[in-house]
């Protein structure tokens, strides 16, 4: 009986804990390594280009306080991440978010690339369209790799060119 | 060989990148170097200089006031940058304070504190401790700091009443009246 | 009076810049050979004032002379000797000085070479390197001079100028600032200068490239003569970046080598376009192909030199920090502008003399795998550009700040890194001129499949990411082709010849040492590419704050704080040393003692890691903050960063690989004669 009290309770606190979570999850102190791992992906105004998680200055420190506060208020990183871009500005995010004029910086160096590679294949495309006998002349001007003996030969020929 | 050397000159198979490609290339490049140089340009601006107009600008302050540039018409403002991991900003803001107790029952006067790259849960402590009672806001998206070039804390811009920039400095008022001396003669002025 | 000297000497110097310039100019115009040989007399004589300046600036700073405004802000009395010669470029005016300094030295080399019958590139080279040294000498004589000293004049005040302000004395202080902290480390004993080095010396290769464009001879003959300066160029430039990375390494306490900060971009990019430019050379020696192509790439590296040289020192790319306030910004801009389109303007006037004499016939050629490389390099170098420039254009036109930080960077450069590394395991396997992909398929299948069988084995022992596992099986491949390759080659020759197989193998590689040098270099990248892959992918980390006796735990290892103590030091630091004992698994591998430096002088901390390092792993201890002796207790955090150091070793592999390639071979006679001999095949020759 004794157990099954027990049990009991324990179920009820069990719902109680789960009915009251979204609202006030009061989690355990997130580790060093959970707010690191977040700080990681935020830069602060204060040391330019170095991120959070490594920044010597009391700022940061500060900064990392808070992120631990939010997360042990059970926010989501992904939440915490906004704050700092609202209180901050979007500078404090490690890339520029997809508004406004931001999406030219994703969109440039894949287009880039694409145009990089259609001129390529343009050289080969216009570079196919060549007369017949043309083709037939090019295949022999191909270098000819010299086999060992060949530059061999080249090699006394240089001597005795040197001599001269 | 002699024939392949014909060859290729004969040859009027347009097989190169037209010019276009590589001209558009160039301009773009330039225009880069442009814009490098428009950024250097920006870059190099310090602070606001004095004589030029208070900016459009409002703050709301840690109690939910909020200041905009209008309501600061015919005032001396003096607008201070500080943070709360500022060590040589605490003495500063305790002279500010003295200053505000003597100075705010004038209607021609006024301190705004702006909060720079900091935290609410660390400023208000802060505040608390070093007993500041006159109007503190944090810093939203750094606007403020932007409009006024900030490049650190602290840093303080004194407006007169016809407020144009009277007086700009970088680091730390080392005394009461030393920041006395820059907004009595402004008060004195019509 | 040193400070006097230096300065006199530093306005000669520019003068004579000036002078060579236009004496270069006007003697190739008027075909005046006496005008030639005076600008070139000219030039020959800025070296020694520049070093007799830089001479008297090292005397400055060895002598801690802090009424010398550049002495005073990067010297201080605790300095040791060495890093009082290396503050020499810790600051701004020193190493632009520097910067004048090795282009002079350079100036000498290559103008006292052997001329012969490329006499007629020489004015115009003269010319080049004239202005280029004449921009840089004028910087510091007019903007950024070394030699400022500290006045006090009769109301007391102090003030920074050259000239003695009318009734003023000398004012000396009695310490300097002092070194940045951060650069007391024997890193910056040989980045910087290396750095220099070969960003000057790329400057080379550029004005042959405008004498070829002025003179009109567009053959390959700019290429052959600076080909060794511009393998030198590269080696320093590489040898910069990765001593710049190991710096970072062990000195910032990030645990990582590579931020993608701006800054160490802004080096970055000459050495991409550098490198398509290296490969690309190659074409156009064999096949005459891309001859625009290799003075565009010329160009921009030759302009990304001056801009990285301008980027690292104005403070534009930093938003709210600007480094200096000085003038010097607009001129760089204005120098870049001008040269960059005086150069096109030469290019495009040269546009139609610059025909290919061959054309790309197989996607499968030698020729073509360079022209992707040369895709892959551009499309790096876009990135990085792009990256760095568009917080400018974000800031400028809508205001808004944003950062362009290692997500991205990582994002887009992965898969071109990628590809890179593909290219490298196919490259070696391809013919020039004619080739198909049933050849070069036929040659692939065995060292593919021996890497397929590395790969398989790689994944049988527990590596499950898709990124590493593409990664490791396509350094497998490069590895696998490269000794192929060469294998197939030394069988061949000691068939041939019946020399002993070792004998054949130094033989082979010696008599082409500019393509068995790359393969080394190559192999040099895969290692480095090994190191990456291990410190990207794998790297794990922990912190945590341990009392005395407790111990933190990462993967397999266990990390035990022993000991704290902290103490001052003769030299002006206070010094907080941990003692930490490392076990892997039960065996004890060793003790490390992370440190934090604080320097009274300059109020700035250094962290300086503890580092257990192997080639399986790396072990990096940092010392993050402690609470006060009663408590002992400390803040660790700790890197767990697999195969970190093969990233050290490809470099020394690098080296080497660069080393063998530049090495002089034949005289360029000889190496016309058997490019006659590849041109026209072997029977033409010896008929």
């Amino acid at each position: 009986m004794k157990n099954r009290a027990f049990l009991f309770s324990f179920l009820f606190l069990l719902v109680l804990i789960i009915g009251i979570q979204p609202a006030y999850a009061q989690q355990p102190t997130p580790s060093d390594d959970r707010v690191n791992k977040l700080a990681r992906e935020i830069y602060c105004p204060v040391c330019e280009n170095t991120p959070l998680d490594v920044c010597p200055t009391k700022a940061c420190a500060q900064w990392r306080e808070l992120i631990r506060e939010k997360m042990t208020e059970g926010w989501t990183d992904r939440q915490i991440k906004d704050f700092f871009a609202e209180q901050y500005g979007d500078r404090v995010l490690a890339e520029p978010p997809l508004t406004g004029t931001n999406w030219l910086i994703y969109i440039l160096p894949p287009s880039g690339f694409l145009l990089g590679l259609w001129l390529v294949f343009r050289v080969f495309f216009t570079g196919r369209k060549i007369t017949p006998e043309e083709g037939i002349s090019d295949s022999t001007v191909s270098s000819p790799v010299l086999n060992a003996s060949e530059t061999n030969r080249v090699e006394e020929e240089l001597i005795r060119y040197k001599k001269r | 060989m002699k024939k392949d050397v014909v060859d290729s000159q004969n040859q009027k198979v347009r097989r190169h990148l037209p010019v276009w490609i590589f001209l558009t290339a160039f301009i773009i490049l330039g225009v880069f170097l442009g814009i490098m140089a428009a950024g250097y340009a920006r870059s190099v601006r310090v602070a606001l200089s004095p004589g030029e107009k208070l900016p459009e600008l409002s703050l709301t302050s840690f109690t939910g006031t909020t200041y905009h540039s209008m309501d600061l018409k015919n005032k001396v403002v003096v607008i201070h940058f500080w943070a709360s991991w500022c060590q040589t900003c605490e003495e500063e803001m305790r002279s500010f304070e003295e200053i505000w107790q003597q100075y705010k029952k004038s209607d021609q006067f006024m301190i705004l504190g702006v909060d720079y790259v900091d935290t609410e849960v660390q400023a208000l402590p802060y505040l608390k401790r070093l007993g500041i009672t006159y109007p503190n806001g944090p810093d939203l998206q750094m606007k403020l700091a932007e409009t006024f070039r900030v490049t650190g804390v602290p840093e303080t811009f004194i407006f007169d009443r016809s407020s144009h920039l009277a007086f700009y400095k970088i680091g730390p008022f080392a005394s009461v009246s030393e920041i006395k001396g820059v907004i009595e003669p402004l008060l004195v002025r019509e | 009076m040193a400070a006097n000297l230096g300065f006199g000497s530093l306005v000669i110097a520019f003068l004579l810049a000036v002078y060579s310039s236009v004496a270069g100019c006007m003697g190739g115009l008027k075909k005046r050979a006496v005008l030639v040989e005076s600008g070139r007399l000219g030039l020959v004589l800025i070296f020694p004032l520049v070093s007799l300046s830089i001479g008297c600036l090292i005397y400055l700073l060895l002598n801690g002379r802090y009424e010398i405004q550049y002495v005073y802000s990067v010297v201080s009395n605790d300095l040791p000797f060495y890093l009082r010669i290396t503050a020499l470029w810790g600051g701004q005016a020193g190493s632009l000085l520097f910067w004048s300094f090795l282009l002079a030295g350079l100036s000498v080399l290559i103008t006292n070479n052997h001329w012969d019958r490329d006499i007629e590139f020489l004015p115009w080279v003269i010319s080049v390197l004239g202005i280029v040294l004449a921009f840089f000498i004028s910087l510091s004589v007019f903007v950024e001079n070394p030699f400022v000293r500290f006045w006090e004049l009769p109301d007391g005040s102090h003030l920074a100028s050259m000239m003695m302000p009318a009734g003023a004395t000398i004012y000396q202080a009695d310490n300097g600032n002092g070194l940045n902290p951060l650069l007391r480390h024997p890193g910056m004993v040989f980045h910087p200068p290396l750095l220099y080095l070969g960003f000057v010396s790329f400057v080379i290769p550029f004005s042959f490239a405008m004498a070829a464009l002025i003179t009109g001879r567009t053959d390959d003959r700019w290429i052959r003569l600076t080909r060794r300066w511009s393998l030198m160029a590269w080696l320093f430039l590489s040898l910069g970046l990765i001593l710049g990375a190991r710096w970072a390494y062990d000195v910032l306490g990030w645990g990582g080598y590579w931020g993608w900060d701006p800054v160490e971009i802004s080096a970055f990019m000459p050495w991409l376009t550098g490198t398509a430019f290296l490969h690309s050379v190659v074409s156009q020696e064999k096949r005459g192909l891309f001859k625009r192509w290799n003075i565009i790439l010329i160009i921009l590296t030759f302009d990304l030199i001056i801009l990285g040289t301008f980027l690292t020192r104005s403070g534009v790319l930093s938003s709210v920090h600007a480094f200096s306030q000085s003038a010097i910004g607009p001129l760089f801009l204005v120098f870049i502008a001008l040269t960059f389109g005086v150069s096109v303007g030469m290019l495009l006037w040269r546009w139609n003399d610059l025909q290919s004499e061959n054309q790309l016939t197989s996607l499968f050629s030698r020729e073509s795998v360079f022209l992707f490389n040369n895709l892959i390099f551009i499309s790096l170098f876009i990135v990085c550009f792009w990256g760095v420039v568009y917080p400018v254009i974000s800031d400028v036109f809508t205001g808004q700040k944003v950062t362009v930080g290692p997500p991205f960077y990582e994002r887009a450069t992965a898969p071109l890194f990628a590809a890179m590394l593909l290219l490298m395991g196919i490259a070696p396997l391809t013919a020039w001129g004619h080739s198909t992909a049933r050849t070069l398929g036929k040659s692939l299948i065995k060292p593919l499949l021996v890497a397929v069988l590395i790969l398989i084995i790689i994944a049988a022992s527990g590596v499950q990411s898709p990124g590493a596992l593409l990664g490791f099986g396509l350094v497998s491949l490069v590895v696998t082709v490269t000794f192929y390759e060469y294998g197939r080659g030394v069988h061949i020759r000691s068939q041939q010849t019946g020399e002993p197989v070792l004998l054949s193998g130094i033989k082979l590689a010696g008599r082409n040492r500019r393509r068995y040098g790359g393969y080394i270099i190559h192999l040099g990248v895969v290692m480095m590419a090994l190191g990456i892959i291990g410190i990207e992918l794998f790297q794990t980390e922990t912190q945590g704050t341990i009392a005395r006796g407790q111990s933190l735990k990462l993967d397999d290892l266990t990390i035990s704080f022993r000991d704290l103590a902290v103490f001052d030091t003769h030299d002006g630091r206070n010094i907080a040393r941990a003692v930490v004992n490392i076990k892997q698994g039960d065996n004890v591998i060793g003790e490390i003692y992370p440190r934090r430096d604080y320097y009274y002088e300059s109020q700035q901390p250094v962290t300086v890691p503890g580092v257990i390092s192997t080639f399986a792993e790396d072990i990096y201890v940092i010392l993050v903050d402690w609470q006060s002796i009663s408590l002992q207790g400390a803040t660790f955090k700790v890197y767990h960063n697999p195969l970190v150091k093969w990233l050290w070793l490809g470099g020394f592999v690098f080296i080497l690989g660069t080393l063998l390639a530049s090495w002089p071979d034949l005289t360029l006679d000889e190496e016309r004669i058997i490019r006659m001999v590849i041109r026209h095949g072997p029977e033409e020759f010896f008929k």
